[in-house]
């Protein structure tokens, strides 16, 4: 009843203090905090201080934290009790002020170090080193955060990481309790000190870490700290395996492992691999109680990890050992659909080694930690090296049924519970992965048992496996266990073919590709035995295949052996070729790396062509051939079809087979289109240009159907515009027209009188035609001449070019015509009788231009051009041409009335009369009916003598004065009359005269 | 020396947890009982046909409804007086998950209960350092077990409680435990 009463008032005396509470303004907390200082101060009991602080702690944190300032300092003081629970309050009461208040870092860092340092309780001990874990953080944040350094901060730090470096030795200590705090604090220094990464499981949202801290920080070393936490990792890998640890202290340590894995996804792979060395080689001090406790833990931690999404790298070797740890593969499959999902959540950026922020230049990185993570690296491929051999030997029944018997009397008579608790049946017994985990099991034992040079007197108990590693692991216990049931299934099987367990010989790598190599060559050899077998398909194959796989010796003696004959072994060339490239494919598809030129299939192909070109004949096809079959084009191929276009005397096939492959394979257009371009505008750039149109030239010799005038202008106007800037070329030029047809001279005739004229009959190299004239370009020049001579004076260089030419035989009579104008007189009288022999439409461009030099050219500028001949001079010249020129004197001289005037034909005659021997041709002038009235002017004797040599003129005569008028008739002399009527040839000469009109 | 707080976990909060939770109390230990499950299932008509209560019903609540439902069937399985006895320990089932008190030891009395336990320590996200030891023993759930395990359970408390250093013992509290018993125990620490 009493007790009743007592509840009750309680109640009561709570519901006043409430009510009160509410009421109290900050003074009366004031008071009330004040007042329970001095009674805690004066308590005795550590029990009662306890009590009034816990009250004090109440008031100033969760009530009224503005008084937290002002009874710090009498709060700290207490740390000097004597109570160990009155220490561990007062380091909680720090814990919970600094939370509040991270400013307070500053106040809190000297009677915390205090409390850790001078103490033989080992609970206080572990109080500090938690509160240390809670503030290390606190403080980390709080200085991170400051942009600038003050001593005061580069103080609390310097003590911070003094603790730091004390709680980390504590490790050591002879306590656990004090250990596994130390070690959970290692966790903490590790998570704080990494960088978060992508992926992390974390919803905390208080998760500290280097993220924060900046790379240029002024008191914090960015990459001290972070190699800092480096060596603390590998110094909680090494303790977790190092066999030294109790069980106790193990199980937070792996704890500890698992949490930095999910929270720090860069030290992944590192932890994994820690635990799964754990796994396969438990400490052998653990009861058997511990081992199945153990593997209970590394199972649930690695059930939890299989969950996070950085797993998926290390899925294989997770499911490997969940399955050793007797997870079913559901379950695993379960876990992993947990990640996926959670991987959708997540975006996977793994790059978390790169610090957030520029690294400090010049930084002092602690070698430490990188020799640890070697020495990690390192030691997982000892592993799998051993374990390939170990499972070569697994694949043997003999070396099987040698361990079982091996092991067999070590096993209990009775199956022991313990085995029977933690016992799981292999589910996938005897099956290739299940041996590959058990040869990665046996590994890891040997391996560490290695390490530990720990000396089995047992070693001789497996024979078979001695020449892998001569220590045999002194537990075999689980595994042991495990291969007694794995046995049973595997013995049933049919044994496998394994090279090397039946070839005992241990061959050197020289030796072995010696022999590959000569093996190969025989292939090489073989090449009639395999097409008489109908295989000379499969040889092929396995020749490429193998060529392709092991490349080096085996490539260059197969390269070798295509350009024995590479005719006949272009198909060979070309099917390697193509499977290099099928595999460099395949390998771009696996990595999203863009393709480089350093692969097999580009070095292949680059020594292909480099064979090609060393090998083949400079103007050989099959160099176009094999450039048509590159499935994909390097650089390298790229350059050697432009050195083929550039070098001399492979130019033509050069650029022969770029124009192919332009235009058949699509992929090369840009490229080459490109350096075809770069060919013409850059080094060689004419003649480069030139050949190419020649190649054009020469392909519509070939196909002229296809070759339409069009296409050839087409060809011909990058060079036509390029001749005008360089009139080198103008040679090229030359020499092809010379072979081409004459299609293509039409054209080009048409084409060059614009690039021509640009060029000036001025330019040497012009001249310099003139004076070589190569065969058949003939027409080219005298095109070129009348190009020039159309509007305007030939130079007296050109003259004298052409004059030297034509006297050399080089050149034409024709192609003096353009020039008759600027020959000395002699010489177009010489040349005359030849020109007269030419065409009628030839003799009359001579005429004309003789005559009306730029009759058609009225604006020509320049100095007025004179004939070299007067016009009677010329009829004078023509009339001694002894051949036939009558049409020519009579349709050409005699109709141009203006020039040939009767004045100049009375001249002409009476020149002629006056020379020795009249010319044969003389009555040729005068016979036709414009000379009548120049005759009927002659004196009535010189008439006699005219009708004395051409008696039929007599009558024409005769006829031509009937016809005349009475009046004109009045202006002939009568003496002249009577001669015409009455005049008798005595010669008999008329009849010969007579056919000749 | 203070006590310690140790808190006993088993799926619903119903039967091995409360069996052990009244043994504790009554021997003097700070003990609290918790349910890791989702929800609180009790036995129903048929294995397929459970009850199932949510963790805010109150034991009252399932008693009264159970006896609404078949008050013979639930007395003679011994429902009703199980219920009739975790409503006089406390008012209603609790989720080991939502509770945020300390403890110093937490005993499960079942591997799926223990590996939740475990799951949820790890959710928490170990903020604050303070290890606790997680200790599970497998007790089959039925009546009988459950006063045995609840007997075992309060044996171990007492080991654990009676020692100086825990961190420093648990290891050889467990083994004797173990060896004495022949049971097996999963053992853990885990942190706040």
């Amino acid at each position: 009843m009493a007790a009743v009463v007592g509840e009750d008032n309680k109640r009561k005396n709570t519901a006043e203090m409430s009510s009160m509470d509410a009421k109290e303004d900050e003074n009366s907390i004031s008071d009330r905090v004040i007042e329970l200082m001095n009674r805690a101060q004066l308590e005795t009991d550590a029990k009662e201080k306890l009590v009034y602080l816990k009250q004090i702690q109440e008031l100033v944190i969760m009530k009224d934290s503005a008084l937290l300032d002002s009874f710090l300092d009498e709060m700290l003081a207490f740390q000097h009790e004597k109570s160990a629970d009155v220490q561990k309050f007062i380091l909680g009461f720090l814990e919970e002020a600094c939370k509040k208040d991270e400013f307070l870092c500053s106040k809190v860092v000297y009677p915390l170090a205090y409390l850790l340092y001078d103490q033989d309780n080992v609970q206080v001990t572990k109080r500090a080193i938690q509160c240390n874990l809670n503030l290390y953080r606190i403080a980390f944040k709080f200085i991170a955060t400051k942009k600038a350094a003050s001593d005061d901060l580069l103080h609390i730090w310097e003590q911070f990481c003094d603790m730091k470096t004390y709680i980390i030795s504590l490790t050591q200590h002879e306590n656990t309790g004090v250990r596994t705090s130390a070690l959970k604090y290692c966790e903490m220094i590790v998570l704080t000190q990494s960088i978060k990464g992508g992926i992390t499981t974390s919803t905390k949202p208080d998760d500290i870490s280097l993220d924060m801290l900046s790379t240029t920080h002024p008191i914090m070393d960015f990459s001290k700290l972070k190699d800092e936490a480096k060596s603390i990792l590998t110094f909680l890998t090494d303790l977790t395996l190092s066999h030294k640890i109790n069980h106790t202290n193990l199980l937070p340590c792996v704890g500890s492992l698992a949490i930095i894995a999910r929270m720090r996804p860069m030290h992944f792979g590192i932890i994994i691999a820690c635990l799964e060395s754990l796994n396969a080689n438990l400490p052998p001090t653990l009861s058997k109680s511990q081992v199945s406790n153990l593997r209970k833990h590394l199972k649930i931690q690695f059930m939890t990890l299989l969950k996070n999404p950085v797993s998926i790298e290390y899925q294989s070797v997770l499911a490997a050992i969940l399955s050793d740890l007797g997870v079913t593969g559901n379950e695993v499959v379960n876990r992993a659909k947990l990640r996926i999902k959670l991987n959708s959540l997540y975006s996977t950026d793994l790059d978390s080694e790169r610090p957030p922020k520029k690294l400090r230049i010049g930084e002092n990185r602690t070698s430490d930690a990188k020799i640890t993570d070697i020495k990690i690296e390192s030691g997982s491929i000892e592993i799998n090296r051993t374990a390939e051999e170990i499972i070569q030997k697994l694949n043997s029944n003999e070396t099987v049924v040698n361990l079982v018997f091996a092991s067999i009397h070590r096993l209990p008579n009775r199956m022991p519970s313990i085995f029977q608790d933690c016992h799981t049946p292999i589910v996938s017994a005897g099956s290739k992965i299940q041996i590959a985990h058990l040869a990665r099991l046996l590994a890891t034992q040997m391996l560490s048992t290695d390490n530990s040079n720990i000396e089995s007197s047992e070693s001789d108990m497996m024979p078979t496996l001695r020449d892998v590693k001569s220590e045999y692991p002194r537990s075999i216990k689980i595994a042991g266990l495990k291969e007694k049931h794995s046995e049973s299934t595997r013995s049933r099987k049919i044994k496998q073919f394994s090279l090397s367990s039946l070839v005992n010989y241990n061959m050197n790598i020289g030796e072995k590709q010696a022999l590959s190599l000569s093996a190969f060559e025989r292939m090489l050899k073989g090449e009639e035995n395999a097409h008489h077998a109908g295989m000379a398909l499969e040889r092929i194959q396995v020749l490429v295949g193998l060529a392709t796989q092991l490349r080096g010796e085996v490539a260059n003696a197969f390269r070798n052996y295509i350009f024995e004959d590479i005719r006949g072994r272009f198909e060979l060339a070309c099917t390697w070729l193509t499977k290099e490239y099928l595999l460099s494919l395949a390998a771009s598809s696996q990595s999203t790396e863009i393709k480089n030129d350093n692969d097999g299939y580009s070095q292949c192909l680059a020594e292909i062509l480099k064979e090609l070109t060393d090998k083949l004949d400079k103007e050989d096809k099959l160099f176009t051939h094999f450039c048509l079959e590159i499935p994909r084009f390097t650089s390298v191929a790229y350059k050697v079809i432009e050195d083929y276009s550039k070098n001399e005397g492979s130019s033509k096939l050069g650029l022969s087979t770029m124009y192919e492959l332009i235009l058949r394979r699509p992929v090369t257009k840009a490229p080459l289109m490109q350096k075809l371009l770069d060919l013409t505008v850059f080094e060689n750039e004419q003649r480069r240009a030139l050949e190419n149109l020649e190649m054009v030239l020469q392909i519509g010799d070939n196909q002229s159907n296809q070759w339409s005038e069009d296409s050839i202008k087409m060809h011909m106007s990058l060079f036509m515009s390029l001749l005008p800037k360089n009139h080198v070329i103008i040679h090229n030029l030359a020499n092809m027209y010379g072979k081409a047809t004459s299609n293509v001279k039409r054209v080009i005739l048409r084409q060059i009188e614009h690039p021509i004229r640009n060029i000036g009959m001025s330019s040497p190299e012009l001249l310099k035609f003139f004076e070589q004239v190569p065969s058949g370009t003939e027409t080219l020049l005298t095109r070129i001449l009348y190009i020039f001579t159309d509007k305007s004076m030939p130079s007296q260089e050109l003259i004298r070019k052409v004059r030297e030419a034509y006297y050399g035989k080089k050149l034409d009579v024709r192609a003096l015509i353009p020039i008759i104008n600027g020959l000395e007189k002699s010489e177009v009288i010489g040349a005359l009788p030849k020109l007269m022999k030419q065409s009628a439409k030839v003799v009359k461009e001579v005429i004309t231009r003789l005559i009306n030099p730029f009759s058609d050219v009225e604006e020509s500028v320049g100095p007025r051009q004179t004939s070299p001949l007067t016009p009677s001079e010329l009829l004078l010249a023509l009339h001694q041409i002894e051949d036939d020129v009558k049409s020519a004197i009579k349709g050409f001289c005699l109709s141009e009335k203006s020039t040939f005037t009767q004045e100049v034909l009375a001249g002409v005659l009476q020149q002629m009369l006056e020379r020795t021997t009249i010319p044969i041709l003389f009555m040729r002038t005068i016979t036709t009916p414009q000379s009548y009235p120049v005759l009927l002017q002659l004196p009535a004797h010189q008439l006699e003598s005219v009708f004395q040599i051409a008696p039929s003129l007599q009558h024409n005569l005769r006829q031509h004065i009937n016809l005349l008028t009475l009046n004109q008739r009045a202006h002939i002399p009568q003496s002249l009359l009577f001669t015409i009527e009455n005049y008798v040839v005595e010669n008999g000469k008329e009849s010969h005269d007579n056919k000749e009109t | 020396m203070p006590k310690l707080d140790f808190a006993i976990v088993c799926s619903s909060n119903q039967n091995r947890s409360m069996a052990a939770h009244k043994l504790l109390s009554k021997r003097g230990f700070n003990v609290t009982s918790f349910g890791s499950g989702t929800h609180c299932k009790l036995p129903g008509p048929t294995p397929e046909e459970p009850n199932i209560y949510s963790f805010d019903s109150s034991y009252d609540e399932m008693y009264n409804d159970l006896t609404k439902k078949d008050k013979t069937l639930y007395t003679q399985n011994g429902i009703l007086h199980m219920l009739d006895r975790n409503r006089r320990i406390k008012t209603k089932p609790e989720r080991f998950q939502d509770c945020t008190v300390k403890h110093d030891c937490v005993i499960s009395c079942d591997e799926r209960v223990y590996d939740q336990v475990i799951e949820d320590f790890e959710n928490r996200g170990n903020v604050n350092g303070t290890p606790v030891h997680l200790i599970n023993l497998n007790i089959m759930d039925n009546q009988e077990e459950a006063t045995i395990g609840a007997v075992l359970i309060c044996e171990l408390c007492q080991q654990i409680e009676e020692c100086e250093d825990l961190d420093d013992n648990i290891e050889n509290i467990i083994k004797e435990f173990e060896d004495k018993n022949k049971r097996t125990l999963y053992y853990h620490v885990a942190f706040y």
